[in-house]
């Protein structure tokens, strides 16, 4: 071979296409314990289980697991990619307990006695300790802080979540549904976010199509789907009557389908509308 | 209760009549009023072994948090069996069949959660584990317990475990107990008519162990036991194909895994109305159509990307390259994009840069159909790589 080395390159090409570097932080006054542990979609389940279906639900693409130790004490450092910032938000607003008191670690996060996720980027960070008292406000909050720029230097929240109206929001209802939105696959992925007054409870969800004739294929699909006429489609206001998640209210304007569910309150679901509508302009 | 028998064809055909019906009847608070016999009829029923739980032989995987519509639409169609576990969605999961499941007859539904006790997890620890799930279930007792994802038999006489397992039924807080498996099946059903404390096993069961008489006879053997049998991962992952351009005939996947006596039920994943009428109709009719067995038999000969790990290409090289081994090293790099570890399992083996150049035939022949010889030629190139370009 008279010049090995453009054959060498050729050769090893396939094997680098994609490398991402994940260097663990280190933790003062904790040793790594062993090598970082790597995950894909095919061995996922040996880590958590049939969990992992969700999480490919969400477009995960790889984790990263390092463990540290301090004399009996333990910690587990997961960072989870999931391909893009909003699949990131997805997952950790579906795992976030509806109590959790969110700061902002990342773009955002909660911690508890022993635990900590936050989301930054296109990651979903965990973090476990064990045997570490008050972990979580601690040693866990300190790790977070200190290595989440090195996910991302400028986190921030999905746009549409940020533009999610919050008078009668409930606290960490809002989230990202990532496919088969209300049990149907032609509905695809939506934000969604619930609201509760003294009068009832209703659910608006966000749904954003990129491609033309995207939304008016959702709008043609729901009605065929029950037999109804859509009439002659065009963006404006339709409701429909279905048979398993009851009274759909949704309003089509140009790449966004907004839609409210759950109670018929008229006059939060009109000022939810105009708020959102306005915020997505 | 008047539960809906839901045809997938007349719901396709619902008129807004069809929908507000259907609307009316979902939206029934549930009874334990016994279904119609003409109704009951249709649906095939099996025992989980000495439990004497009686399901439906189609349960729901409740696999996502997201909408519980789903659940409410299965359980008005007639399922009773549903299963969840501690760790799904940081325990939203359980949360969400907890809300559902509060305001209905406890003997109207049968309740599975798993618990994966992590290293070093105690008695006590697993304990409190099982009354969290518990608080999210809002309910005073599941029916079946199991150890999630049991792969090693250790697992399955660790004392601590059992221990929990034991003083758990003693409190009443779980009626039957038992594992969940994905690897290794047919060992751990093995080990589990050893150890005889195990009474319902959820394993893994496809089409594609339709070959595989390890695993035929273990279930024989514990059905014979008395063991419940539940059936996961009936579609074998859901393709054929890495590129998922190819899907497997879930319908046919599901019967054929029913075919078997010695599975009870199956608990296939169900996030679409889609999916649970389609799945559904199965409870009433297993029998495979011709075309069916087809799409399985075609299934069949896809040969996918995954070594099962079995073994069976073990000592028929003649040069005696460890088969196995190599073929892993393939999967780490071509499936899991993980060529670090692809070069490492390589080195170790102490292979040549062209281990195959001396054969004009290969001697091996892979149970899942893999051109054994093409894929050690290819992965056998990566030892030419400098290291450090690899990640």
């Amino acid at each position: 071979m008279k010049n090995p080395i453009p054959f060498i390159f050729l050769l090893w090409l396939p094997f680098t296409a994609g490398a991402f570097s994940f260097t663990p932080p280190e933790i003062p006054g904790w040793g790594q314990e062993g090598e970082v542990a790597v995950f894909t979609a095919d061995n996922l389940f040996d880590h958590i289980n049939g969990a992992s279906e969700f999480y490919f639900s969400y477009h995960f693409q790889k984790l990263w697991v390092t463990r540290y130790k301090k004399g009996d004490a333990e910690i587990a450092l997961e960072v989870y990619d999931h391909g893009d910032p909003v699949h990131a938000y997805g997952i950790y607003s579906m795992e976030r307990p509806n109590g959790a008191n969110v700061s902002a670690i990342g773009a955002q996060g909660y911690f508890e006695e022993s635990i900590l996720n936050f989301v930054t980027g296109k990651y979903y960070v965990k973090l476990f300790s064990f045997r570490e008292p008050d972990a979580g406000s601690g040693v866990l909050l300190s790790t977070a802080k200190s290595f989440a720029p090195s996910l991302e230097e400028k986190p921030e929240l999905p746009l549409i979540v940020q533009r999610i109206p919050t008078q009668n929001l409930v606290p960490n209802s809002c989230q990202f549904i990532p496919d088969t939105y209300m049990g149907y696959e032609f509905l695809g992925s939506a934000f969604r976010a619930t609201y509760k007054t003294g009068d009832g409870q209703l659910t608006l969800f966000v749904m954003e199509r990129k491609i033309p004739g995207e939304a008016a294929e959702i709008i043609r699909k729901y009605h065929e789907l029950l037999k109804m006429d859509p009439g002659d489609l065009k963006e404006g206001d339709y409701r429909i009557e279905d048979p398993f998640n009851g009274s759909i209210r949704l309003s089509w304007k140009g790449n966004y389908i907004i839609g409210f569910s759950g109670d018929d309150l008229p006059a939060i679901r009109q000022d939810l509308l105009k708020t959102i509508t306005d915020r997505l302009d | 209760m008047k539960k809906t028998s839901i045809d997938r064809r007349k719901f396709l055909q619902l008129g807004v009549t069809g929908a507000a019906s259907l609307a009316a009847t979902t939206a029934a608070v549930a009874s334990p009023s016994p279904l119609p016999d003409a109704e009951k009829d249709k649906i095939i029923f099996r025992t989980l072994g000495k439990t004497g739980i009686r399901v439906p032989v189609v349960s729901m995987g409740v696999m996502r948090a997201d909408n519980p519509n789903i659940l409410k639409a299965a359980y008005q169609s007639g399922i009773t069996f549903f299963d969840t576990a501690h760790g799904y969605q940081e325990g939203r999961n359980e949360e969400m069949v907890g809300n559902f499941f509060e305001d209905k007859p406890r003997d109207s539904f049968v309740l599975a959660t798993k618990i994966h006790p992590g290293k070093g997890t105690s008695k006590e620890k697993f304990l409190e584990m099982l009354d969290l799930s518990l608080k999210r279930l809002k309910m005073d007792f599941v029916d079946i317990l199991y150890l999630h994802a049991a792969d090693d038999s250790q697992y399955l006489y660790n004392e601590d475990y059992i221990g929990a397992l034991k003083t758990a039924k003693e409190q009443g807080k779980v009626k039957h107990v038992g594992f969940s498996t994905h690897r290794n099946m047919a060992g751990m059903i093995n080990t589990a008519l050893e150890r005889g404390f195990y009474e319902v096993i959820l394993t893994s069961y496809n089409f594609r162990l339709a070959n595989d008489e390890e695993m035929t006879n273990a279930l024989q053997r514990a059905h014979d036991a008395g063991i419940g049998l539940v059936g996961m991962k009936n579609m074998a992952g859901g393709w054929l194909d890495e590129a998922k351009t190819k899907k497997v005939n879930a319908k046919a996947a599901l019967k054929w895994a029913l075919s078997n006596p010695c599975i009870h039920t199956c608990i296939p994943g169900i996030v679409s109305f889609e999916m649970l009428l389609e799945n559904w109709s199965v409870a009433g009719d297993i029998a495979l159509l011709p075309e069916e067995k087809e799409d399985l038999q075609l299934a069949l000969r896809e040969p996918g990307m995954f070594c099962t790990g079995c073994n069976s290409c073990s000592g028929q090289c003649v040069h005696g390259l460890p088969v196995s081994d190599l073929m892993r090293s393939y999967m780490y790099n071509y499936a899991y994009a993980y060529p670090a570890k692809a070069w490492q399992t390589v080195v170790e083996t102490g292979i040549s840069d062209n281990p195959c150049g001396d054969c004009e035939e290969c001697t091996v022949t892979c149970k899942s159909g893999f051109d054994v010889r093409r894929r050690i030629t290819n992965i056998a190139r990566i030892k030419t790589v400098p290291a450090e370009f690899l990640v």
